[in-house]
């Protein structure tokens, strides 16, 4: 059993490792922040180059540690697990095992979430992997994009790469082929990061040494969504010298789509190992915790604020209607959307209730064969509206993908003026469909092949900008209309959970409720994102949702929850 | 960790060599212009962040065939390769220091460190066109200086150099690199608390007494030295106070014109204040030196040689400053180089011994690597052959790197000659790694007689830095290890070998042994086996690219004083006041002017009656050998009379000292200088 301890409790031994179970707003960034100073006074084996090295996956827990730990001296690192692994194991020494993978370590730059899928390689890739019958292209891209680095259950020390079970296209083996032509073009995808640092691991295990050497601490949060991979990585990185702590909510566990297993954290182990629970909550109200409590019957918070607010409401209405009600409820008050897809957040963001359901960038991927003009299109659309959002850099780096990756001052002049083109006539090709922004490019940006009919002529001449607009990721958690999943680790005054329908089917209250009606978050991640949702909340909790029918209505009121019904307009 | 080789090409003298350092002390010796100097420079322009690392025009290797260089512009590379220590604590600061560098990713690690400093790709068709035709040498370089120089950059890769990823400057800063010019001014750079060195060691070594307590912990130190602090800044605020009573009349005297002036205005009034905080007072601290006698003085009334010395101490104690992680946290160094430039300055033999035995002890482990370079054979006397760098230039261009230690064998005849070898060299001996060229000889009268017999031979000694060296005996071998370069790591000059034929018989027959014989002697008696030296040794080197042997005729000869005597038998220059028998060798030359023969001289009786005069006189008579004429006869038995008439080794001084007043003499006598002597000079003084 773990020992129960406050937020504020020091760790009497640094020197073993441990893990800390902690629930939402238990203040577990609190207790992080304590453990590294503690770690940064008392360490007898930082030396003069030792460094914490401290793993989190959002902004929010790293510039909250940032800021209340103070001037560290360079002696703490704070980055998520594939910067972590790509700085210190694969950049500096994979050129060492390159050969092997066919990966070409003269030309890396970075890790992202590139996929090929020009004709080009489709056609190469058929060839070498002897499967011409495949007629379907876009579903062989389909494939490549759901690819993942695996542990082979017959030989645990071996990774290999699948897509996930119902994705499987073709049962040839092909996957590492495909690797290697994007490898031998020294690109790297995220998931490619993880294969490399465990190989190099694996062949060359003194990094691990160095990695020890620079690290004797090592602290991950959010340990509920690290991936199989990066535990065996730390479990090889803490088998020696360096003390492995880990910190984390197994019921909010959201990344299993990521390779992410729920019950690891309470599963993980290491020689020694100390275990502790954190029980409060200092973040929501009385009414919100009480909410919670009664969503996980596993653990009881005890709500440290004390503080009553105004009940948990639900609002049975249009999405767009049930934002504008609660800013009447509180003026002046900045309101934070939640919801469950990427596109319905960047719509609400931009003020839109449309219901897109579906990567429409995906779309124009597998529509548009012409890979140039694909390109083209994709990429000054990612980038208009990241430099709109003010993330110049990566506005400049994804329009440089047309420009020779701005290798050279020349390539980056021209990506830069290009850049100016659209941001100055943003307004030209927005207003209308899609085949504004391709005649535009064709003249300003980059002379791309005219569109001659087809599917895809179909696609831009019938697609609105402002539709497809919504599918460029956010790439910052910012803005107060955000994806669930980017909104964890953070905290807001006042939150809306948007319930809506998924990927274009009608919605079911009784499937989008049941997370409030019939709750399991142990076996079902959606009700485990729900509560993730909710649990941001500090003093006002919103859900909004499209239908109620009266007899939910009757359960949900019985759970303390208010009803607010908003006139429908038709 | 240490740095275990350097890999120099482009850069001045060295087109392309590698050097191997040790851990610990290296003593970099060599003749002047075998770049020694260069090779610490080429070390800082990658370890020195405080030099600057652009390079001039004159800093390329210059020897680069001129179509060479129309085809590529010159390009400088300068390469460390680091590597594990032995025992080396893996979880240290070391290898977190150079872990984006390594190469090697296993335990020994290793790691690279590389400068280059090139013309940009972008540039080089500028270059080859602004090059094309040009057919002198000077010229194209001008070009170079005058057109491209400034557009040369200079990088430093880590790890793998074809990866081409630049080494952070943060790494880099944890090596420090202290150097000691030969040109020092000690004086400015140590002698009060004023300048920064000594403010920082003074500084860091203040209530050293409770800092390096182990028995309290941090808390409990902090408090002392705080109350110390407070205790200082009370004292010193009392001596304020004292001045500012003192000064109570002279402010307002002082301060009256400020009144005047309107400076004082709205009731503020000037006056004098201060603090006096620890480290101002530590400029008033003076380096003085106690004498025995109690006397003080300044260090600046110092010799050159001890303020040397002082300094060196002082900066042996900064690098304990420097690599304190608890005084100087993640600022501290974790790798600090000490680079001595010639330490022998101003220092004597027996200083310079001390030294160098310091620096080689455990004392100085903060130095974590010692470059030295040295002329002072008291150095190299004073460090083992292990540490020894041999660094020598031939006409060409090439740079030879020998190292003593490394070209023994690793078994027991090459562990004894390393042995041998170690122990003899002394600060006498050791001058045989510094000379350009070596005769070897075996007796202190080779060694004494040889550069005044050069001169006879028309070569100066001295000007082709060639030295004589008396290795005691037949122990050629365990010497010529060290310059064979037909071997690896060995030190290529030449060296020519002395060696007597000391002809010898032995009764046939076990349990008989060898006794000198004369060479008249050899082959006669059946009854005896005979055995002639040098033979093998001279068969050996013949056609050896750096060493002969040389040796008198293996007929005739005999001993060095005999084969002068052989030679030069009518010549009064060897007769020399303590030779015996002067009458007697004076009538046996009387024979020999006269042509008479050995029968002659039995017949006059000239020589005393002794078992030995009998021998020769036997001995000669009886001998049939081939060419042993009544002439050559003769001359041996004057030859072999004066030999026995030498007292051991005390005549070869003064055999000297009448040739070299020879030499002076308006009208010289005529000296004939043994063939197998003039031979071993005209090799070693090419």
């Amino acid at each position: 059993m773990p020992i129960i301890i406050d937020s504020d409790h020091i760790l009497p031994n640094i020197e073993q490792h441990f893990k800390v179970l902690a629930g939402p707003g238990a203040g577990k960034t609190r207790f992080l922040v304590n453990h590294i100073k503690n770690i940064l006074y008392n360490s007898q084996r930082l030396k003069i180059l030792g460094k914490i090295a401290c793993i989190t996956y959002t902004n929010v827990a790293t510039e909250t540690i940032l800021k209340r730990v103070g001037d560290h001296g360079g002696r703490l690192e704070i980055s998520t697990i594939h910067s972590f692994l790509y700085a210190h194991i694969v950049k500096p020494y994979v050129h060492m095992i390159a050969k092997d993978y066919e990966l070409d370590a003269t030309n890396l730059s970075g890790h992202d979430d590139i996929i090929l899928s020009g004709y080009q390689t489709i056609q190469d890739w058929k060839v070498k992997t002897g499967q011409h019958r495949l007629r379907d292209d876009a579903k062989i891209v389909e494939t490549w994009q759901s690819l993942k680095w695996k542990f082979d259950s017959s030989n645990p020390e071996q990774l290999f790469i699948r897509p996930p079970y119902p994705v499987q296209y073709f049962s040839n083996d092909g996957y590492v082929e495909y690797k290697k032509m994007l490898w031998a073009k020294g690109l790297l995808h995220h998931d490619d990061v993880l294969f490399f640092s465990y190989e190099l691991a694996r062949k060359k295990p003194f990094v691990l040494t160095v990695l020890r050497a620079k690290f004797p601490y090592f602290l991950v949060d959010e340990f509920q969504d690290t991936s199989p991979i990066q535990i065996a990585l730390l479990k090889l990185i803490g088998a020696k010298e360096t003390v492995v702590g880990v910190v984390g909510d197994e019921i909010q566990s959201i990344y299993s789509f990521l390779g992410a297993i729920p019950g690891q954290l309470n599963s993980f182990s290491l020689q020694n190992i100390a275990d502790y629970e954190i029980q409060g909550n200092w973040r929501s109200t009385n009414e919100i915790v009480d909410l919670l409590n009664r969503l996980r019957p596993g653990l009881t918070q005890t709500p440290r604020r004390k503080v009553s607010g105004t009940r948990p409401t639900i609002i049975i209405g249009e999405k767009l209607a049930a934002i504008s009600w609660v800013k009447t409820q509180h003026i002046g008050k900045e309101i934070f959307s939640l919801c469950r897809e990427n596109s319905t957040a960047n719509a609400l963001q931009k003020g839109l209730g449309i219901n897109i359901h579906k990567d429409l960038l995906q779309t124009l991927k597998e529509t548009d064969k012409n890979s140039d003009r694909r390109r083209a299109v994709s990429d000054s659309i990612k980038s208009v509206e990241y430099a709109r959002l003010g993330y110049f850099k990566d506005a400049l780096k994804t329009l440089g993908k047309l420009f020779n990756r701005n290798k050279t001052i020349g390539d980056q002049k021209e990506t830069l003026a290009k850049l100016r083109k659209l941001l100055d006539n943003y307004d030209v090709f927005t207003t209308g469909n899609l085949i504004d922004l391709v005649n535009f490019i064709r003249t300003n940006i980059k002379p791309v092949p005219a569109l001659r009919g087809g599917a895809a002529n179909t696609f831009y001449t019938s697609t609105p900008y402002s539709h497809i607009s919504t599918s460029v990721k956010n790439l910052y958690e910012t803005g107060s209309c955000r994806t669930i999943h980017k909104s964890k680790g953070d905290e807001f005054e006042c939150v809306l959970v948007v319930l809506e329908s998924r990927r274009g089917n009608a919605f079911n209250e009784n499937t989008g409720l049941s997370f409030l009606l019939a709750p399991n978050l142990k076996a079902n991640e959606e009700h485990r994102v729900n509560y993730v949702a909710l649990s941001r909340a500090q003093d006002h909790l919103y859900i909004s949702t499209p239908s109620l029918s009266l007899s939910n209505e009757v359960k949900i009121k019985s759970m303390g929850i208010q009803v607010k019904r908003l006139p429908t307009h038709s | 960790m240490f740095i275990n080789s350097i890999h120099i090409e482009g850069f001045r003298n060295f087109k392309d060599s590698q050097i191997d350092f040790n851990e610990g002390v290296n003593v970099i010796i060599g003749h002047n212009n075998a770049g020694k100097t260069n090779l610490l420079r080429a070390l800082s322009l990658v370890l020195d962040n405080k030099t600057p690392r652009k390079l001039e025009i004159d800093d390329f290797y210059k020897n680069i065939p001129l179509a060479d260089l129309l085809a590529q512009p010159p390009k400088v590379t300068v390469s460390l390769s680091i590597t594990e220590s032995k025992n080396e604590d893996l979880m240290g600061d070391d290898l977190v220091t150079v872990s984006p560098w390594l190469t090697k990713l296993e335990s020994p690690y290793e790691a690279q460190l590389t400068y280059v400093f090139f013309l940009p790709e972008s540039e080089h068709k500028a270059y080859t066109d602004a090059l094309a035709g040009e057919t002198e040498q000077k010229k194209a370089w001008l070009k170079i200086k005058h057109d491209f120089l400034r557009k040369y950059v200079h990088k430093i890769y880590g790890g793998n150099p074809v990866l081409q990823s630049q080494a952070d400057s943060e790494n880099l800063h944890k090596f420090d690199y202290q150097f000691l010019h030969a040109i020092r001014d000690v004086e400015r750079d140590m002698l009060t608390g004023r300048t920064s060195l000594l403010r920082e060691v003074i500084d860091f070594f203040m209530d050293f007494q409770i800092k390096s307590d182990t028995t309290k912990d941090k808390a409990a130190k902090n408090t002392e030295i705080s109350t110390h602090k407070q205790t200082f800044s009370t004292d010193a605020l009392a001596l304020i106070s004292q001045l500012q009573t003192r000064m109570k009349e002279g402010r307002d005297h002082i301060m009256k014109y400020a009144d005047e002036t309107g400076a004082a205005f709205d009731g503020a009034k000037p006056g004098f204040d201060g603090q006096i905080s620890e480290i101002e007072l530590y400029s008033a601290l003076k380096l003085i030196i106690t004498h025995t006698t109690g006397i003080e003085i300044p260090a600046t009334h110092n010799g050159l040689g001890y303020n040397n010395l002082i300094y060196m101490s002082l900066l042996l104690a900064k690098m304990q400053v420097d690599t304190d992680g608890e005084y100087l946290g993640s600022n501290a160094k974790v790798f600090p180089v000490l680079v001595i430039e010639e330490p022998e300055a101003h220092l004597h033999p027996s200083l310079q011994y001390k030294l160098l035995k310091f620096l080689h002890s455990k004392d100085t482990q903060n130095a974590r690597q010692i470059f030295i370079t040295s002329h002072s054979t008291n150095i190299t006397a004073a460090v083992s052959l292990d540490q020894i760098i041999c660094l020598s230039g031939d006409n060409s261009g090439k740079v030879n790197i020998g190292y003593p230690g490394k070209v023994f064998s690793d078994d027991v005849a090459g562990r004894k000659s390393k042995a041998y070898v170690q122990r003899f060299l002394d600060a006498t001996r050791s001058d045989m790694l510094f000379a350009r060229n070596i005769i070897l000889v075996e007796g202190i009268s080779e060694q004494i007689l040889v550069p005044t017999l050069g001169r006879y031979t028309g070569k100066n000694i001295e000007d082709t830095h060639t030295v004589v060296v008396n290795v005691g005996g037949r122990y050629f071998d365990h010497f010529l290890k060290l310059f064979d370069s037909n071997n690896p790591h060995t030190i290529h000059k030449k060296v020519a070998c002395i060696t007597d034929r000391d002809p010898s018989r032995k009764k046939t027959g076990t349990g008989n042994k060898h006794k000198k014989c004369y060479p008249f002697e050899l082959h006669q008696d059946a009854t005896y086996e005979f055995n002639i030296s040098g033979s093998s040794n001279i068969a050996q080197y013949l056609r050896h690219p750096n060493i002969r042997f040389f040796s008198q005729d293996p007929a005739f000869g005999k001993t060095l004083e005999y084969e002068l005597m052989l030679n030069n038998p009518f010549c009064d220059l060897l007769i020399t006041d303590s030779v015996s028998n002067q009458a007697e060798l004076a009538t046996l030359t009387t024979h020999l002017i006269k042509g008479e023969t050995v029968s002659d001289v039995v017949a006059a009786e000239t020589m005393h009656d002794s078992d030995e005069n009998d021998r020769i006189q036997n001995s000669l008579t009886n001998c049939i050998g081939t060419g042993w004429d009544d002439h050559t006869k003769m001359t041996a038995l004057v030859a072999s009379r004066y030999l026995n008439s030498l007292s051991k080794g005390g005549n070869a001084l003064e055999i000297a000292a009448n040739l070299e007043a020879n030499l002076q003499k308006p009208i010289c006598e005529h000296f004939s200088v043994p063939s197998y002597l003039s031979d071993a000079i005209t090799f070693a003084c090419q």
